[in-house]
């Protein structure tokens, strides 16, 4: 089946900095994608680009095999079969719930409007407030209706920007799930763009994260925590440290905690010869969630930092030569400030860049 | 460093600057404060002339008492100045907190603010504001374009229209609007019977006052105060409205829906001031003459009838000349109002501007009109 969204060497300038460049990808059917990034990557440009608010400067964007933009060819967005979900909302005020939900099934008889206006409601568990006003409804519910309101003409591609952004940090993530099983309920493509990582790992089925108008990564959320590709994407993805480190073999890394098996960055040569690595000085991500504390373990570290999340600690921890790493860690092992504990290291992927002159 | 509780605040000790010349030693004291060192910045200057040029000073803050980013900036201006004189400062016996603080303070002393647009000279800046006029005009006249060629298949498909947009738009702009276009031309039509009036008497010639009236009410007056009541009163409403739903996304969420803005938003807009216009206009002549007629029968004693006789008598052109000139208003009243609306991009404040650019730029464009009107039509013989 041909891609529902096939973006490719996509580029947009205003002035002389480009807001992006090379940007590409493509979605399958009713694939949900994100673009991840801190304010400013040009993601929201992207998306504006995508629904055909914003002109290319190089590049081209087709939906469903037709060319939608290229340079110089835009097809306006009431002609793109584009949903859009907005950050504000973007609700019409003097419409009431349903009249908004009906607003883009105009080209559909009066009997089957009503019929799909009412399916929407029960999706988005809206059924019993069809004549209220948008203002009478809270954050969350007023983005369902908006939600409900760009999926009702069954657009090819669902767009939405920054859903999530106007509601409480513990109705995100919840909303955001909720909004993914209405999105694979339907069966549509979509598109969301976010700053914030836990909204587009509880979304996406891929996130590409961006950063200065140029996708750094686009893969599953899993490889994106787990194998970043470049510093950019393990310092803006997840937390966690970066410990100095030496290649030992084409294979492997020594760290303080020991040697680590893992991937050796190519810019240290382990692809053009056996010997090339050798002694090259790499920074290793240690994930918090690589730290496992264990009594049993001769490697100690100085707790310095502990923050309570419920579930767990987080400890920052103090090795012995003063670097510091994250460790997620049970709550019911309370361990005071200052106190050394046992850890060791529970690593699936070593992931290493080369030291940049530092 | 030791901090003195609040409450001595107004008992401050200056901060002073002693040169020790023998060993080579600035010693620092007091307060360096916003409060402590204002006096110590003036003399700063003066103060560090006897310290030899090209000699090394140290810095001694050991009995400073206090410091804060104003005592910070002191430090660095003292720098400067003995560097200025070949000298230089030595800065490691300061504490580690006044270090840091003097960091911090030089880092934003660097940030320098982003370069003022450069400026214009007056010729350069009559060339920018035309060809900004003329841009300004050619947009709005592309807008235009695409209205009316959207319009024209919709007119000959009129079930496609949004009657019930353009109905509650005639509504607002029309009669909405009644009273105060009712009130004004009343007026007008009083000021100018009284006006010309007086005149007349002295030649007798009140009889002639209704003709006055009739005339500059039917042609010029009524036409021209609806229109301008009307570009401040609806032309500024539709930039308002169509501006704030594109600062909130409104009209970005229109077009998603597979709606034209410009058949959703403009063309009913235009369509019913276009209706709306008119229709004032002949409510605005009517209440002009009621004015005017009421002054020459009470101020002047003309006989009413013989005032209504001369009225009748007057060529229907005068009329006809008015009134073709409200839809020309009502459009370019409706377009600017729309384009401007539609112009909005991004904040609030941009709301506010383009309502106000609707206004001005309707009521120009209304009076150079009506002047090309007046021209015109009396080349005609009209």
């Amino acid at each position: 089946m041909p891609p529902v969204l096939h973006v490719d060497l996509l580029a947009c300038q205003y002035t002389r900095d480009p807001v992006l460049e090379q940007i590409s990808f493509t979605l399958e059917r009713g694939d949900i994608a994100c673009l991840l990034g801190p304010s400013g990557c040009g993601k929201t440009t992207a998306l504006r680009l995508i629904a055909g608010f914003e002109t290319p400067s190089k590049g081209s964007i087709r939906i469903n095999e037709q060319i939608m933009s290229q340079v110089g060819a835009v097809v306006p967005p009431e002609k793109r079969q584009v949903g859009m979900v907005f950050q504000d909302y973007a609700l019409f005020p003097h419409l009431n719930i349903a009249d908004n939900i009906a607003f883009g099934l105009h080209p559909l008889e009066h009997k089957a409007r009503v019929q799909r206006v009412q399916e929407m409601l029960e999706t988005v568990g809206l059924a019993g407030r069809a004549h209220a006003f948008p203002h009478e409804l809270s954050g969350g519910q007023q983005q369902r209706v908006a939600l409900a309101r760009a999926l009702a003409p069954k657009p090819a591609l669902l767009l939405l920007d920054e859903p999530f952004s106007n509601l409480d940090v513990e109705l995100r993530e919840k909303l955001a799930t909720e909004v993914r099983e209405i999105i694979k309920h339907e069966g549509i493509t979509a598109l969301m763009v976010t700053h914030d990582q836990h909204e587009a790992f509880a979304m996406a089925d891929w996130v590409g994260v961006m950063h200065q108008g140029h996708i750094q990564q686009w893969d599953t959320a899993y490889n994106v925590y787990h194998r970043p590709s470049n510093r950019f994407v393990a310092d803006f993805v997840g937390m966690g440290a970066f410990l100095r480190g030496q290649v030992m073999s084409s294979r492997q890394v020594k760290i303080e905690l020991g040697v680590q098996t893992g991937i050796i960055p190519t810019q240290c040569g382990a692809e053009q010869c056996d010997e090339c690595w050798n002694g090259c000085k790499v920074r290793v991500l240690i994930r918090p969630d690589d730290v496992i504390h264990d009594d049993q373990s001769t490697m100690q570290a100085k707790i310095i930092k502990k923050t309570f999340r419920g579930a767990e600690f987080l400890y920052t921890l103090e090795l012995g030569s003063g670097a510091q790493i994250l460790s997620l860690v049970p709550s019911h092992h309370d361990h005071a400030i200052g106190e050394n504990i046992g850890i060791r290291l529970a690593i699936d992927h070593v992931v290493a860049y080369p030291e940049e002159g530092e | 460093m030791h901090r003195k509780p609040s409450t001595a605040a107004a008992t401050r000790t200056p901060a002073l600057l002693t040169w020790q010349a023998e060993t080579g030693v600035l010693l620092a004291s007091g307060d360096w404060d916003a409060r402590g060192g204002g006096d110590l910045a003036e003399r700063l200057d003066k103060l560090l002339s006897i310290v030899p040029k090209k000699s090394h000073v140290q810095l001694n803050t050991q009995q400073v008492s206090h410091m804060d980013t104003a005592g910070a900036l002191l430090v660095l201006q003292v720098r400067d100045l003995l560097q200025a004189r070949g000298a230089t400062l030595d800065q490691s016996a300061l504490s580690d907190d006044q270090q840091e603080l003097i960091e911090l303070v030089q880092r934003v002393g660097e940030l320098t603010p982003p370069a003022e647009p450069p400026r214009l000279n007056p010729l350069q800046n009559i060339g920018k504001t035309t060809l900004d006029v003329l841009s300004n005009a050619y947009d709005t006249l592309v807008f235009l374009g695409e209205v009316i060629t959207r319009t024209l298949p919709l007119l000959l498909q009129p079930w496609r229209l949004r009657w019930r947009e353009i109905v509650n738009e005639i509504q607002a702009a029309g009669s909405r609007s009644v009273p105060i276009v009712a009130l004004l031309t009343f007026l007008i039509g009083v000021v100018i019977a009284y006006q010309s009036g007086v005149t007349m008497q002295q030649y007798g010639a009140t009889v002639f006052l209704p003709d006055m009236i009739g005339i500059i009410t039917l042609r010029e007056m009524a036409p021209l105060i609806t229109a301008i009541v009307v570009a401040g009163r609806t032309g500024s409403s539709y930039a308002a409205a169509i501006g704030t739903m594109k600062v909130t996304q409104e009209v970005d969420a229109l077009r998603s829906l597979a709606i034209s803005p410009i058949e959703m938003l403009v063309i009913p807009r235009v369509l019913a001031l276009t209706v709306a216009l008119p229709l004032l206009t002949v409510m605005a002549m009517a209440m002009g003459l009621y004015g005017g007629v009421l002054i020459a029968y009470e101020m002047f004693n003309l006989d009413i009838n013989v005032a209504l006789t001369r009225l009748s008598a007057l060529p229907h052109s005068h009329f006809w000349v008015g009134i073709v000139k409200a839809p020309v208003f009502a459009l370019v009243i409706a377009m600017i109002g729309c384009h401007e609306g539609m112009k909005v991009r991004g904040s609030a404040a941009d709301v506010g501007r383009s309502t106000t650019s609707s206004v001005v730029q309707a009521i120009f464009w209304v009076i150079l009109i009506d002047a090309v009107f007046a021209v015109t039509f009396s080349k005609l013989g009209l």
